[in-house]
């Protein structure tokens, strides 16, 4: 797909950098802004009893195409903080750098009431353009902002996998399920697997060793790839499920980016010529038919197997266990 | 004339006002009145920013006119240098043994990246003791014509020329590079000089023939006489200077600290370093042969023929572009015939010039940062090129304008203000990693001993540096020891996903301390240098005068290092939740980066609403290869800031390359890859305006709305 827009709007990127936070006048610090994803993880600190968050952004356009493109009159930049879980909608605009062209600064003041589990912030360079004012002429990646209502995201990272002894729990109503080795939840905000560790041998053999004996080694790449490759599914039918059809008849993406981020992943896989879109429009209808439901779930598994890599690590596995016979065998 | 007076001068002259240099510089008026004074000097740093305030180059503010001729020369005194001054060449011993090539200098492989390091650390190692700053000073020198003529004749090239080319003839190494020198001199009518000079170092003290730096430096090879606490284990370090002479050709005129036999000034020696060659014999009878080495001086009355040094003859020093800016005391040598060996080319003074001037930063950086309150660093650096007498460029090196984090790291440590987690941009952290020094068995023995360095690390800022992140200077780790010279950098591997990308240093021995343990330490390193100074491993020395244990420290000190820079540039887990890795890893969810499915898909499209209103747009689409004909209907969706796009619908379709339209449906011919087509949308199916949103241009297998 190919966004065009009726008027010229800027081929380079628009870069907005998080310069510093101060969270009550208190400076937050650099490791919980991380502008590889790029997130400012509030939820990481250590309380959540805090009024205001000051953030200090950079916005840089490519100051060439600012410049010199003459369409464009008066342009400016604003940043633009969203939050769907609360509905809160933010415009800050920011100053011009007056030694540099294409370049503002400014100070979003984010009041913690405000936003609830997870937020976007994003910088928007509107113009003047033909005579029209406010017109989008381009914009920056979106940084998330997570705040503490709501566990991290596990998207950029992986769901939640946590060893509880089943037993003896009673909160999360697992005690239920004491005699099973692990447990896949998928709760809509925070999906998460639990490993019992009440099982008596799992945590050796699904714990992280540097070195195990082949059998071992076989019996545990099996066991993991197996539990994997069953929450993949799970979770991609719970996704689906979680879609809707709006009043034309169309599907619309799940509310949750994870349920997003897991169908995109597993489409490819199952409809190999369908870009998105088409994918989650042939699944739907699959979903609802009585035979194309059968059909979907047979290329589910497999895809899912895939994903998790469970031919390479079963060749692997055979391989060990034949090298361990051979070896048992020359021992004796 | 001085910096402080002509800082004062300069001030005085352009009618600004000692308030107005304060603020620009960041300083207060009262360190400008103590500058003006020449009470206090002000460190390199801080003479840029006057520099640039007063719109003047730092290196005059420093220096003044460089370039400027000398007090005119005594006739009689040249006329006496003259009479006085001859080559001594050492004859071949009577044994007939042959040296083919000066050792040390084929001990290590270097350009002028080693001739910068070597030079530094040992004009440092030589500082006087007291004298809180040393000065170093490089400046290249080409000559032609006249100034050519006038220097061959002051150092007596023609009494030369026999020996060098005799041996540019034998079939070594170094009688190539020999030939190709003589080569350009003859062809080119051009010579390179480079002059290498130090004030505030102790210069060549010592007798004639016996020991003592002078005797180490001119004749001497693989000596090294220095304390405990020098930067060179074996004196390669000096030979690298006749390394890059083509001719072996170092000229030398030194004051001295510390007077030899009542005199101090203008102590003048050359010395030539050429392999075994032989000549025709003066008196015509057979060949004489030399073993190489040559000197230039007067020849000693009581050591006949041997030459020996020459003092005070300033028509001397100033014809052979020895001349020192003042009675300072130090050294200055003149290479004659200067080139990179390193390298294949010839290289204009221009590059060389820039060479110097980036090893000199990348080596010495720790000592040439201001320290606390502004003042100068450990050493000063001026890298300078003139052609025939004019000045070409000039630089004073400052690693706080090429390379501002580092510089950031050293005043940190210097003026204590380091912290102990990475909390605010800027900050620096300081953190002791041990070396276990093990047990010395050689020389001065001592029990083992724990050694603590300092390790800084700071967060590497993207604007800081210039240039962007992704490329060069970032997570490496710079190492050095009491000698301030940076020994290895390297890059720090496996760091975690999402680390800070940092710049680090670690100070080792005595740069970390002056305790027994900090000595120790630093003695212990200096051995572990192998005669090229770039790291530290086990080397003969180590072998000898350490009890086992030593490759086991030097690891484990390097591992240590990494493990404290990771630690402390990682970020916090973003999931705490605790089991095996084995099995997060089959279950990270992340936006797929790349597009795998095998479907039509837009390769371009252009377009613009039309007068009435109407979307109009040429769009192309690439196709993957296969024998059934591709169908796909083409969309265009009006983009919204939340929800879905809002599809419009099609007033007319036309097939423009490789394909056919059927109603909404466009067919792709048999084994086309790429087709083109140009569409018009029906206005009055359009939400907004055409104008007023962004069209969404896409292909799908299933339309999405009903036409």
């Amino acid at each position: 797909m190919i966004a065009i827009y009726p008027y010229d709007s800027l081929v380079g990127d628009v870069r907005l950098t998080v310069t510093k936070v101060a969270i009550d006048g208190k400076a937050l610090p650099t490791a919980y802004i991380n502008p590889d994803i790029p997130e400012i993880a509030f939820r990481d600190l250590d309380t959540d009893d805090w009024d205001e968050a000051a953030i200090d952004v950079v916005v840089t356009a490519p100051a060439g195409e600012i410049t010199t493109t003459t369409a464009w009159e008066d342009p400016q930049a604003l940043v633009q903080v969203l939050c769907h879980y609360s509905n809160t909608r933010l415009a800050v605009p920011l100053k011009a750098d007056p030694d540099t062209p294409a370049r503002w600064t400014g100070t979003v003041k984010l009041d913690r009431d405000a936003c609830y589990g997870r937020a976007t912030l994003r910088a928007v360079v509107p113009a003047t353009v033909d005579g029209v004012p406010h017109r989008v002429i381009g914009g920056s990646e979106a940084w998330a902002l997570s705040f503490d209502d709501l566990p991290p995201s596990p998207v950029h990272g992986s769901i939640a996998v946590q060893w509880i002894k089943f037993a003896d729990d009673k909160s999360l109503g697992l005690a239920d399920y004491k005699e099973d080795p692990h447990h896949l939840r998928l709760d809509p905000e925070a999906p998460a697997l639990y490993l019992n560790s009440g099982f008596e041998g799992l945590e050796p053999l699904l714990g992280d060793r540097r070195r195990r004996e082949p059998a071992e080694l076989a019996m545990h790449d099996s066991t993991r790839v197996n539990i994997a490759g069953d929450a993949w599914t799970a979770m991609f039918v719970t996704a689906l499920d979680a879609v809707e059809t709006n009043d034309d008849g169309m599907p619309e993406w799940p509310a949750e980016e994870w349920r997003i981020v897991v169908l995109k992943t597993l489409f490819p896989r199952i409809y190999p010529d369908l870009g998105p879109e088409d994918a989650l429009i042939e699944a739907t209808a699959a979903r609802r038919s009585g035979d194309g439901s059968g059909e979907l779930l047979e290329r589910l598994l497999p895809a899912a197997a895939r994903q998790v890599g469970t031919s390479t690590l079963l060749r692997r596995g055979i391989a060990l266990l034949e090298k361990n016979a051979e070896m048992k065998g020359a021992d004796q | 004339m001085k910096v402080n007076e002509r800082l004062d001068t300069e001030l005085n002259r352009q009618g600004k006002t000692q308030a107005a240099l304060a603020g620009a510089v960041g300083v207060s008026s009262a360190t400008v009145s103590q500058w003006r004074s020449g009470a206090k000097t002000p460190s390199t740093t801080n003479l840029g920013k006057i520099a640039a305030f007063l719109g003047v180059s730092p290196a005059w503010l420093q220096y003044g006119e460089l370039a400027a001729a000398g007090p005119p020369v005594d006739q009689k005194q040249r006329d006496a240098y003259k009479a006085d001054c001859r080559w001594y060449h050492r004859p071949a011993p009577k044994d007939a043994g042959r040296e083919l090539g000066n050792a040390a200098g084929f001990a290590f492989t270097g350009g002028l990246a080693t001739l910068a390091r070597e030079t530094g650390q040992n004009i440092m190692d030589e500082a006087k003791p007291g004298q809180s700053t040393v000065e170093a000073r490089y400046t290249l020198i080409e000559l032609s014509g006249t100034r050519l003529s006038s220097f061959l004749d002051a150092i007596r090239f023609g009494d030369l020329r026999p020996h060098l080319d005799a041996a540019s003839q034998s079939k070594q190494k170094v009688a190539t590079v020999i030939a190709k020198g003589l080569e350009v001199l003859d062809a080119d009518r051009r010579l390179v000089l480079l002059r290498v000079e130090d004030y505030g170092a102790k210069g060549l003290v010592g007798p004639e023939y016996e020991d003592g730096n002078y005797m180490a430096v001119v004749r001497n090879i693989l000596d090294s006489f220095k304390g405990e606490s020098a930067g060179g284990s074996y004196g390669l370090g000096k030979s690298v200077m006749w390394a890059c002479s083509q001719f072996g050709l170092v000229m030398i005129n030194s004051n001295l600290s510390v007077a030899q036999d009542g005199k101090r000034e203008g102590r003048y020696i050359g010395r030539l370093d050429l392999p075994w060659h032989r000549l025709p014999a003066e008196d015509g009878d057979g060949l004489d042969a030399f073993a190489g080495p040559a000197w230039f001086g007067e020849e000693d009355p009581d050591l006949k023929p041997v030459a020996r040094s020459y003092w005070g003859n300033d028509a001397l020093v100033e014809d052979t572009h020895l001349r020192r800016d003042g009675d300072e005391s130090g050294t200055s040598f003149l290479i004659v015939g200067a080139y990179d060996p390193s390298s294949d080319e010839a290289e204009t003074i221009e590059d060389m010039h820039d060479q110097l001037v980036g090893s000199l930063n990348r080596s010495f950086w720790p000592a040439l940062v201001e320290r606390a309150d502004g003042d100068p660093g450990l050493m000063t650096a001026l890298v300078r090129s003139e052609r025939n007498g004019a000045t070409v460029k000039q630089d004073l090196v400052d690693p706080a304008s090429r390379a501002p984090a580092k510089a950031r790291l050293m005043q940190a440590h210097l003026d204590d203000v380091t912290v102990d987690t990475l909390d605010k941009p800027g900050d620096v952290v300081r953190r002791r990693v041990v070396l276990n020094v093990p047990r010395r068995v050689g020389g001065g023995p001592h029990a083992a001993q724990q050694h603590e360095a300092i390790l800084l690390v700071t967060e590497a800022v993207e604007d800081e540096d210039g240039t962007d992140k992704a490329s060069r200077d970032v997570n490496r780790v710079g190492w050095m020891r009491g000698s301030h010279m940076i020994v290895k950098d390297e890059p720090v591997a496996g760091l975690p996903m999402g680390s800070r990308p940092f710049h680090a240093v670690v100070l080792a021995g005595l740069a970390a301390g002056d305790d027994p343990a900090d000595r120790a330490a630093d003695r212990f390193l200096r051995a572990a240098e192998p005669p090229e100074h770039d790291r530290w491993t086990v080397t003969p020395d180590v072998s000898r005068s350490y009890a086992r244990g030593s490759r086991a420290a030097l690891t484990a000190f390097n591992a240590e290092v990494r493990k404290a820079i990771k630690e402390i540039v990682s970020r916090p887990a973003r999931d705490l939740s605790d089991g095996p890795d084995a099995l997060k890893e089959l279950l990270r969810i992340s936006p797929p980066s790349a597009d795998t499915t095998k479907r039509p898909k837009v390769k371009s499209a252009n377009g613009r609403p039309d007068a009435e209103g109407r979307w109009s747009v040429d769009v192309s689409v690439s196709l993957p290869a296969r024998d059934k004909p591709w169908r796909f209907s083409p969309t265009l969706r009006f983009g919204t800031e939340s929800g879905a796009a809002i599809p419009v619908v099609w007033e007319e379709l036309v097939p423009v390359d490789r394909c056919t339209v059927d109603d909404d449906v466009i067919t792709a011919d048999a084994g086309a890859r790429t087709v083109r087509f140009t569409g018009t949308t029906k206005s009055d199916t359009h939400p907004v305006g055409a104008s007023r949103a962004t069209a969404l241009v896409d292909v799908r297998i299933y339309k999405g709305s009903a036409a």
